[in-house]
């Protein structure tokens, strides 16, 4: 049996926090309003959500392992991908 | 007194529930098939026991609980829920009806039994919740639940061992509720993924997780969260609700009927059900 055991890996403290307002803007976009207000001024929503210089230019590569980079949790990754028209299911 | 009739586990992935609501269970193209052709044997069996309330362990997947306030457990107390908009357009409005003072009890129970579990007033159910009702039930049959979530979101996570613990004090709790009730688990998630990414389903760490799950649940226990990541990939976090459900019977399990089938999606897709061994 290939199991492979690496124990309880490190909390990365940084990644948390620099990550938190990127999450939390994620998951706002749960609703439709909040979503049309990102896709109206994407620049503005951002700001509005205190979001780093690098968690910006993160977003608007939309690329998933840049947002991951800075912090971006899985679970929030989808709502994101969703409102900058990547598809999909916005969790699974 | 009421008593637990068993527990059906089952993965959620959407498309499960997208291909319910579009009636293509039979469709080659989606090639899902040995999947659904499963589940009429679950439905008999649940017709069979009849329960009369349903413990619905799910994980939330970042639409009920943010980061703001992550408990690591949690309950829904409230006499209703609805499902919710993930994100991605809202679903058609659903009201899942409750017993709100079962849910109570369990939470008196849990909290005695040293469980410091959140208590909801308020919960929106994502397809994680959904999609192991409409599989079990695809009329919509109104049925009580009380969702018990499990944080698979951000760590620090409950270990494994915890789980199963969570799971025999849900057992205790209904075991200890005065009234007549036929309380079913039914744990969804899993098994084997990493969302939106292909190349993690682990089919030989899935089979091992089903086995030992039902015939040696404690060893189960052996393994970190992280140890279960690295083996099923980010969301095989999501078996731990299978968990839940399994430390919630007996010792001694029949496995009533059970099904792998890969991919779905890009899961590893199963559903197993147990109830307690004759003696």
């Amino acid at each position: 049996m290939g199991i492979k055991f690496v124990g309880t890996k490190p909390l990365d403290v940084d990644l948390i926090v620099e990550g938190y307002a990127l999450n939390k803007m994620g998951h706002s976009l749960i609703r439709e309003e909040n979503r049309q207000e990102f896709q109206a001024d994407e620049d503005a929503y951002m700001a509005k959500f205190g979001l780093s210089e690098k968690a910006v230019a993160a977003v608007k590569s939309r690329d998933r392992d840049e947002m991951m980079a800075v912090g971006l949790n899985m679970y929030f990754y989808g709502k994101i991908r969703f409102v900058t028209g990547g598809g999909g299911p916005a969790s699974a | 007194m009421a008593r637990i009739v068993g527990s059906v586990a089952t993965s959620h992935t959407p498309i499960i529930g997208k291909t319910i609501a579009k009636k293509r269970e039979n469709d080659p193209e989606l090639g899902l098939k040995p999947f659904f052709d499963a589940f009429p044997r679950v439905r008999e069996w649940v017709a069979e026991v009849d329960p009369d309330v349903v413990v619905l362990v799910y994980n939330d997947h970042g639409v009920n609980f943010s980061l703001e306030n992550r408990p690591a457990f949690a309950i829904g107390t409230a006499p209703t829920f609805t499902n919710a908009d993930e994100g991605n357009g809202a679903p058609p409005p659903r009201t899942f009806q409750s017993d709100p003072h079962l849910a109570w009890h369990i939470a008196q129970s849990l909290i005695e039994d040293e469980f410091d579990i959140a208590t909801c007033q308020e919960m929106a159910f994502d397809h994680g919740g959904t999609t192991a009702l409409d599989l079990l039930w695809p009329d919509h049959k109104v049925i009580p639940l009380i969702p018990v979530e499990i944080n698979a979101v951000q760590p620090p996570l409950p270990t494994p061992r915890r789980i199963f613990k969570l799971g025999q004090a849900l057992g205790k709790a209904i075991g200890s509720y005065p009234k007549d009730l036929k309380v079913m688990f039914l744990a969804t998630g899993g098994l084997s993924h990493t969302i939106g990414i292909g190349g993690y389903i682990n089919e030989e760490f899935d089979a091992y997780c089903m086995e030992t799950l039902a015939n040696n649940p404690i060893e189960i226990a052996r393994f970190t969260s992280d140890d279960i990541v690295a083996n099923g990939g980010e969301q095989g976090l999501e078996f731990l609700t299978w968990v839940v459900a399994r430390g919630a019977l007996p010792d001694k399990v029949d496995v009533v009927t059970s099904v792998y089938h890969k991919p779905i999606s890009h899961t590893g897709g199963g559903m197993m059900v147990m109830e307690a061994a004759e003696r």
